[in-house]
């Protein structure tokens, strides 16, 4: 590099400006305001006079003539015509599933496969409870705690309440006989009563003859005996 | 001073690219044919193959066509077909190897000191020049003389800073200085090293 070249190595600040604009002044892509600076610095230095000449016929020399190709360029027309069948080919060609579809058509699957599964799970039930009421006949449930089971209770009195009766006035008969109820009320709205767990005796006579003189009792018989 | 202006019209290229996004193929050969013969002179820089060159070219429009719609206009149209060019011809020299445009035999690098007016001699003679430039250094110096991009452009183009592609520039410049002394208007004409 000669003495009479502008150096890039210089240290003047505006001379390495200038050297660095002197590009996008040549090829007209510097702002206004920088090909202003550059031609007032210029019309006073000559390194950068001659390094704004050589950018030049570097430039010219590189340049892309401005016209556009000819119409009917051969290698372009021939390059067109490939990219046009590339896009008919790829038009013609199934088209893959778009993401977004198949998206869409997900919740369809997950339909199916949830009413699927409901079906399983409906026949499932089925046929478990058809098995839990076949075994159900002899079988009793039973926590570990629970001792032998109650021996089945007798009723031994059939009592049929007034309507009038109140709920508390029924339980605190009940109670005073030691009674309790095993059932009922039937279709007639008449209970079937048994002997209170604990009672001191077998009250069943007595209790008759108390169940008929109290108010509020319509009816009260013997169960399993014969009048 | 003679500033060139920008060989592309930004306005037209964004309404073809309209165009394209509506799949309106007349707009896609209306810019293919001039972008084919920029193009194609950009990426002889890159490669010395037709074949590649040919289907980088169809590759960058392939996209073009497909991403017409998305395109953002953050920057010029050409600049953002020029980044798309770039990468798909740095994907290409991969899968094809190689195949620099630049290094050749040193004694094709002719004096073009006796001849200096004949611009089809310069031409040659500059394009060797050229060639020996390390790649990014020969890309920034087509956009940015071939192509007529500006800094920024070419920032985007090679999605690099602005502060490389100074640096490329530069080197550029002193290399091709060094390469070139008699056209550059040196007494003395020093050998690179």
């Amino acid at each position: 590099m000669n003495d009479d070249q502008p150096d890039p190595r210089d240290p003047r600040p505006e001379h390495l400006r200038a050297w660095e604009a002197l590009p996008w002044v040549v090829n007209g892509r510097a702002t206004s305001e920088q090909a202003r600076w550059v031609a007032g610095h210029v019309a006073g230095c000559e390194d950068c006079r001659a390094e704004l000449a050589w950018q030049q016929r570097l430039h010219d020399a590189l340049a892309v003539p401005g016209a556009a190709t000819p119409a009917g360029d051969p290698a372009t027309e021939t390059g067109l015509q490939r990219l046009l069948a590339r896009l008919d080919d790829v038009a013609d060609e199934p088209q893959p599933v778009p993401v977004i579809a198949a998206a869409s058509r997900a919740p369809h699957r997950l339909t199916w496969a949830l009413a699927a599964a409901v079906v399983v799970q409906a026949v499932g039930l089925g046929v478990m409870s058809l098995q839990l009421g076949s075994a159900s006949d002899g079988a009793t449930f039973r926590t570990l705690s629970e001792g032998p089971g109650p021996a089945p209770i007798s009723a031994t009195l059939r009592v049929l309440p007034e309507s009038t009766m109140t709920l508390a006035q029924w339980q605190v008969l009940l109670h005073s006989l030691e009674l309790q109820v095993v059932s009922g009320p039937n279709a007639s709205g008449a209970y079937a009563l048994a002997p209170a767990p604990g009672a001191a005796t077998k009250p069943r006579d007595g209790a008759l003859a108390r169940l008929r003189v109290s108010p509020g009792i319509r009816l009260a018989e013997p169960i399993g005996t014969t009048p | 001073m003679n500033p060139s202006p920008p060989p592309d019209d930004d306005d037209t290229d964004r309404s073809l690219l309209r165009r394209m996004a509506g799949g309106d193929r007349t707009a896609l050969a209306e810019m293919y044919r001039p972008y084919h013969r920029r193009l194609a002179r950009f990426l002889s820089r890159l490669t010395r193959r037709p074949d590649i060159i040919d289907e980088v070219i169809n590759d960058c429009f392939w996209i073009v066509w497909q991403k017409a719609g998305s395109f953002r206009g953050d920057s010029r149209a050409s600049t953002w077909i020029f980044g798309i060019a770039y990468r798909c011809a740095l994907k290409a020299l991969r899968q094809h190897g190689d195949d620099d445009a630049g290094d050749p035999a040193v004694h094709e690098l002719a004096d073009p000191s006796a001849d200096p007016q004949a611009e089809h001699e310069l031409r040659d003679w500059l394009g060797k020049a050229m060639a020996r430039l390390p790649t990014d250094q020969r890309v920034v110096l087509e956009l940015a003389y071939g192509g007529g991009h500006s800094l920024e452009d070419i920032a985007a183009i090679m999605q690099c800073p602005v502060g490389t592609v100074k640096a490329r520039m530069f080197h550029a410049r002193v290399k091709l200085r060094n390469l070139l002394p008699d056209l550059a208007g040196q007494r003395s004409p020093k050998a690179v090293p």
